[in-house]
């Protein structure tokens, strides 16, 4: 796919095109250690959002599997919990014969017999595509050695927590579950299972068999992370592009690059990384869009959703509204989660509502430190950040609010009173 | 946030040298805040604590027989070299690691955790009001009697600890209520005032607590018929003891009847309430004083057993001026005693005061109030003079308040420095004014003179109240052998309220100095109790210790409260302008539909599971005392139904913590899988499947779930116990049904073995008391982690009975 655009893409879905551009040639040459090395050596990080080592995954996976002397399972994770992020539904309607490459590159690295492509169950164009393209590979005579089960789920944004993806597999209710051991070493069926984004088993392709996917460039990219991440870009006017960024190129850049640039007066903030984003200002629109780069500011590259907030949004409001989003989809398992985001999500309303008072500053901070800290998963350690970095970045708006009026005026009081602290004698 | 795996990969077996534990199994060594601490493979860093005997990491989920889940975050703990805190309860111990389970972190996230679940815990623990009051009355039980129209079931309630219901409801200061946790939703309850009207509709056939039991022969002399001496031959009474009271006063009640005036409490109802104390056999004699017409000697010669000084403080204190000197009414001309004036107003005899009097009455407390009204109803002008400010009072608010609006002036930081007088006749009084420095002793602020601010305040009549000291004086020639302290009061111990005379006892205002009328009877109860423990030859150390542990104080937190607030049903009051000149009862009392609505707002604060409950444990070990999300919304909590649909299992999901433990114990190790997580987000509780009622479940009632369950959540149902037969001449005596039985409803009594032994004789018993008199029958607990040093929780005072069934 080129950079920069959504709409001139080559299309591979007809198998036959797709053999003739080279595709599936990676099986019949490449072996597991072959596999494993390249992607070592291209230092792919996993697509997902929290960046590992995908070489190293697979290798935690296959030294439990030794230990386990069982099968080791491969799970796809095409789920798009965001549901602002269109990624992996794109792949698999664009490129799908690409990905059942990556799939059966992964599971012969790994030494994966069963594989499941977890996916969202309302995306009927994805699963049609990429049934149909694994009905053509096998009676083609590819993907002999693998089974792949497709399985639709609805669960929400915690369905993309990969211990509660494994639960909903084994028919279980969508709740996380404590890691360590990670679903590498105990997973599914309590047998080690690597699970890997769609775009990360995408780009395992692109790096063993290069002719295959579309137009690659090698250019440009920061070669720690192996050049390209899908995103998805919301623009002032809330209509999302698909975009192909290249690491390291700044988050200014990448706007530009798709005729959206970012005015700061048009545009408030940017939102990277989707629902447990952060949320940058203008000051910070130069930072390159890299795992590293990306921590330093408090965000993360998580679900690849970059949103665009127009001027005179009310930052505090914002994140209350987030917040309020992240305790309805919590899975409710564990106490900081179930009713910290939700206490969190109430101190913020009284901001809001302009009924709040300084200990109500102190009271969010607290919040919003304990919530990470004893969460149980993923969920919890990155729900406080839209809060967290809406004060360190706006901290104009929520003195503003405690002072009792909102910076623009379009806040809704959503309390009349605020929490007060009592003790029982 | 990611976790580094290194330090808490399974090591294999191949690459760890193995040490060997005791058993021969392999097992290795890792260091808890370090400790050496030995585990086996797959053995969790909590487990292998519990097994050394490290008993301080708190877990709300977790239990040996069930998969660990990690929901509750009480157990978080630190590994070295990860730097996120981890679950003990679900982390395999590794060898070499180091854990801290200690830190100051972890307190927080600990505290905040439990801060969290009880911001959402729609429920109660122990009553604070119960606590409260001296006399620990089960408050929320006869508030829910009365809100069901009971009213003599609850007087009867009522009387198991305080005999005088309707007085008090008149005239207590209400400690109970200060501690209410209805005010933290809106405004307390009348506590007080319901128990005084449940009492006053059942006057004309009072019922006893429990019926007298048989006499004893042993006969007790109490002396003074106030209400602490009144409370203990009540209580002696009843238990069978034949009771002769003395007094010196020509009728009983003591300073409820001479210090406490009409408009307050009506003696001919007071009258009628005792009467039940002289139904009980209870003899009295009138008009003879003890150090004037008889002796403690005479007392025991006469026959008496044990005798009990319930003299009271009948001396009014005089006035102290700045400077340190004083003047008692007994030789200043205008000053008059204070109980005195209260005590001929209530005899109907003359007093000194009179429309044409200007009265200065100084105090701030009880009697002050009493005098002002009185002097006030007499048609005087009135002021009253107070050291410190009005939040100092110990008189209630609403006394202050009603004093003010009656018409009373209130000269509040003023102390009185002189007599001023013309002619030889009291003219007036000198005060100064006072400012409030550092908080003294008691923890009140001590009033500072201000020089300079003198002023003088024209009155004929001073009457000093600044509280009352017994009269000891005649102690060493006719009560031998019992100590006075330097403040005039009777010297005993605390607890079982023997004085240094064998058999001798003293209760209320005589052994405190004065206070309030509830705190008397509390003692006089109390003191009873410890004569009849006397009576029986107990060790009397015994017996303190025994009333030293039922009246210690349990530990209380902050759970936040939700339910709708719902306004007062203030006390209908006679209006000021008809209380002039007259001394008109001012309380008119609540028709039963005001006492029902009223009593209907108790939040019934209580629960059963206090005591056993983790929840409770752990939020006073953390210091829970207060709660930063009160007052929220109605969106903020859940309001669930409780189900009571089931025969054996209460559920009330409003207790739920959802730690999973009953989900998990009924699918894993039972099978009928009747709990499982509903709900999603905030909203996540567990329940049973399609939230039906329990008992369409396929729940075999085998109640594992509640002995897992660590809050009130699932509570077996109270039910009649019922003693069912057997067969037999078809048992073959297999024991099967003992070993399984998860509530040890059937046993083992001496006479029966197992099957697998030679059996001689019949034994199966399926009756209560079988079992509970065999020596060697054990029901079946809950398996100890450990020998326990956790805090100890104090049980309810008096547990509220469960919840019946069906009801």
């Amino acid at each position: 796919m080129p950079e920069g655009t959504s709409n001139s893409v080559v299309l591979s879905r007809n198998i036959q095109e797709y053999v003739n551009k080279g595709g599936f040639r990676s099986l019949a040459n490449e072996t597991a250690a072959s596999i494993r090395d390249k992607v070592r050596a291209a230092k792919l990080r996993g697509r997902g959002g929290s960046g590992k080592y995908t070489a190293e995954k697979w290798d935690t996976a296959m030294l439990a599997a030794v230990q386990r002397d069982g099968p080791t399972y491969l799970v796809c994770n095409a789920y798009d919990a965001d549901p602002q992020a269109l990624a992996a539904a794109n792949l698999m309607v664009r490129e799908p014969f690409a990905v059942l490459e990556g799939i059966a590159l992964t599971a012969r690295a790994v030494g994966a017999k069963e594989v499941y492509f977890y996916f969202k169950a309302a995306n009927h164009s994805g699963y049609d595509s990429m049934l149909k393209a694994y009905n053509d590979a096998q009676s083609s005579g590819y993907l002999n050695t693998i089974t792949i089960n497709f399985a639709g789920a609805d669960a929400g944004f915690m369905g993309g927590e990969e211990s509660v993806m494994l639960e909903i597999l084994r028919g279980r209710r969508a709740m996380a579950v404590q890691r360590p051991p990670y679903p590498a070493q105990i997973g599914l069926y309590e047998y080690p299972t690597v699970i890997d984004n769609i775009e990360t088993l995408y780009t395992v392709t692109r790096i063993i068999n290069p002719a295959a996917t579309s137009d690659d460039k090698k250019s440009g990219g920061n070669t720690a992370t192996y050049n390209y991440k899908l995103l998805t870009l919301y623009g002032l006017d809330g209509k999302p592009v698909i975009v192909e960024a290249a690491f390291g190129s700044t988050i200014a850049q990448i706007f530009e690059k798709s005729n959206m640039a970012l005015n700061p007066n048009t545009v408030r903030a940017v939102v990277v990384g989707g629902p447990e984003g952060g949320v940058l200002g203008p000051q910070a629109w130069n930072t390159p869009y890299d795992y590293e780069t990306l921590a330093a500011v408090n965000c993360i590259v998580g679900s690849g959703v970059i949103e665009v907030i127009p001027a005179q949004t009310c930052m505090v409001e914002w994140a209350r509204k987030r917040m309020e989003y992240l305790s309805k989809e919590t899975c409710g398992k564990c106490v900081p989660c179930r009713v910290g985001v939700k206490r969190a999500a109430t101190v913020l309303a009284t901001m809001t509502s302009n009924v709040a008072k300084d200990e109500d500053m102190a009271t969010l901070t607290d919040l919003l430190t304990y919530i990470p800290r004893g969460s149980l998963c993923g969920f919890g350690w990155n729900a406080s950040r839209a809060a967290q970095t809406a004060q360190t970045a706006f901290p104009e708006d929520f003195s503003q609010h405690m002072k009792g009026e909102c910076p623009f005026h379009t806040c809704a009081p959503q309390r009349s009173h605020r929490y007060a602290t009592k003790g029982v004698l | 946030m990611a976790i580094t795996t290194d330090t808490l990969k399974n090591t294999n077996s191949a690459d760890t040298i193995h040490e060997r534990d005791e058993h021969g199994q392999p097992s290795f060594s890792f260091t808890i805040d370090g400790q050496t601490v030995k585990a086996h493979d797959g053995q969790t860093i909590l487990s292998a604590a519990i097994s050394h005997g490290i008993i301080d990491i708190p877990n709300l989920c977790n239990d040996e027989k069930l998969n660990p889940t990690s929901a509750c975050r009480m157990c978080l703990v630190h590994v070295d070299g990860v730097d996120q805190p981890i679950p003990s309860c679900n982390t395999p111990a590794a060898p070499g690691i180091s854990v801290q389970t200690k830190s100051e972190e972890l307190t927080h996230i600990r505290r905040t955790n439990l801060e969290m679940i009880l911001s959402d815990h729609n429920a109660y623990c122990q009553p604070p009001c119960q606590v409260g009051c001296p006399t620990h009355i089960d408050i929320p039980g006869y508030l829910e009697l009365i809100a069901k129209g009971e009213d003599r079931e609850a007087t009867r309630l009522i009387k198991e600890v305080l005999p005088f219901p309707y007085m008090l409801g008149k005239v207590c200061p209400a400690p109970c209520q200060e501690k209410c946790r209805r005010a933290l939703v809106d405004e307390e309850i009348a506590i007080c005032r319901m128990h005084g009207y449940a009492a006053e509709r059942s006057l004309d056939d009072p019922p006893t607590p429990w019926p007298q039991e048989a006499p004893t022969g042993k006969k007790i002399a109490v002396i003074g018929a106030g209400p602490a001496g009144l409370s203990a031959a009540y209580y002696l009474a009843l238990k069978g003891h034949a009771v002769k009271v003395f007094d010196m006063m020509a009728q009983s009640g003591g300073m409820t009847r001479y210090g406490i005036p009409e408009y307050r409490l009506e003696k001919d109802i007071l009258d009628k309430e005792i009467e039940g104390v002289w139904k009980l056999g209870v003899e009295v004699q009138y008009n003879v004083k003890l150090g004037k017409d008889f002796t403690v000697d005479d007392l025991f010669a006469a026959g008496f057993n044990a005798v009990f000084l319930g003299i009271g403080a009948w001396t009014s204190n005089p006035i102290t001026f700045v400077d340190g000197s004083e003047a008692s009414p007994e030789d200043t001309q205008g000053l008059i005693n204070a109980i005195s004036y209260l005590m001929d107003k209530t005899r109907g005899l003359p007093v000194p005061v009179d429309p044409d009097t200007e009265v200065m009455v100084l105090g701030g407390g009880f009697t002050t109030f009493d005098c002002t009204r009185t002097s006030l109803r007499l048609g005087a002008q009135t002021h009253t003079a107070y050291r410190r400010g009005r939040k100092e009072m110990s008189a209630t608010p609403e006394e202050v308040e009603d004093g003010e609006a009656e018409g009373t002036e209130l000269l509040l930081l003023t102390a009185p420095t002189k007599l001023v007088t013309k002619n030889d006749k009291l003219s007036g009084l000198e005060l100064i004014r006072m400012a409030l420095g550092e908080p003294d002793a008691s923890g009140r602020r001590r009033p500072v003179p201000q020089k300079g601010t003198e002023f003088t305040v024209g009155c004929d009549t001073i009457i000093p109240a600044f509280g009352q000291s017994p009269d000891v004086s005649y102690f060493p020639d006719y009560v031998k052998g019992v100590k006075t302290s330097k403040w005039k009061t009777v010297l005993t111990d605390p607890w079982n309220f023997m004085t240094d005379r064998e058999g001798v006892f003293s209760g209320g205002d005589c052994q405190m100095g004065a206070q309030t009328v509830i705190q008397c009877v509390a003692q006089g109860k109390l003191s009873a109790r410890s004569i009849d423990a006397f009576l029986k030859g107990e060790d009397m150390k015994d017996v303190a210790k025994r009333i030293e542990a039922s009246e210690r104080k349990p530990d209380l937190f902050s759970i936040v409260p939700y339910k709708p607030v719902e306004p007062k049903v203030k006390m209908p009051m006679l209006p000021y302008d008809d209380r002039k000149r007259n001394f008109k009862l001012i309380e008119l009392g609540y028709t039963a539909d005001q006492a029902k609505r009223e009593s209907a707002r108790c939040l019934q604060c209580a629960c059963p599971a206090a005591g056993q409950c983790d929840l409770q444990m752990y939020s006073i070990e953390y210091g829970l005392d207060n709660n930063r999300f009160h007052d929220g919304e109605p969106n903020d909590f859940h309001d669930y139904e409780i189900d009571i649909s089931h025969t054996f299992i209460l559920r009330d999901p409003n207790k739920c913590i959802n730690c999973t433990q009953c989900v998990r114990v009924c699918h894993d190790v039972i099978g009928p899988n009747c709990y499982g997580m509903f709900g999603k987000g905030f909203d996540t509780i567990v329940s049973t499947p399609f939230n039906v009622s329990l008992s369409d479940t396929d729940c075999v009632s085998c109640g594992a779930c509640v002995q897992v369950c660590p809050t009130g959540s699932l509570m077996m149902a109270e039910r009649e116990l019922v003693t069912w037969d057997f067969a037999l001449d078809r048992c073959i005596f297999c024991g099967d049904c003992v070993e399984v039985c998860p509530h040890g409803a059937l046993g083992e009594t001496p006479n029966f073995e197992l099957s697998f032994f030679n059996r001689v004789g019949p034994g199966i018993s399926l009756h209560m008391d079988d079992l509970a008199r065999s020596p060697d029958y054990l029901v079946p607990q809950r398996v100890p982690r450990k020998e326990s040093e956790a805090p100890q929780v104090n049980p309810l005072i008096r547990p509220l009975p469960a919840r019946r069934i069906r009801e």
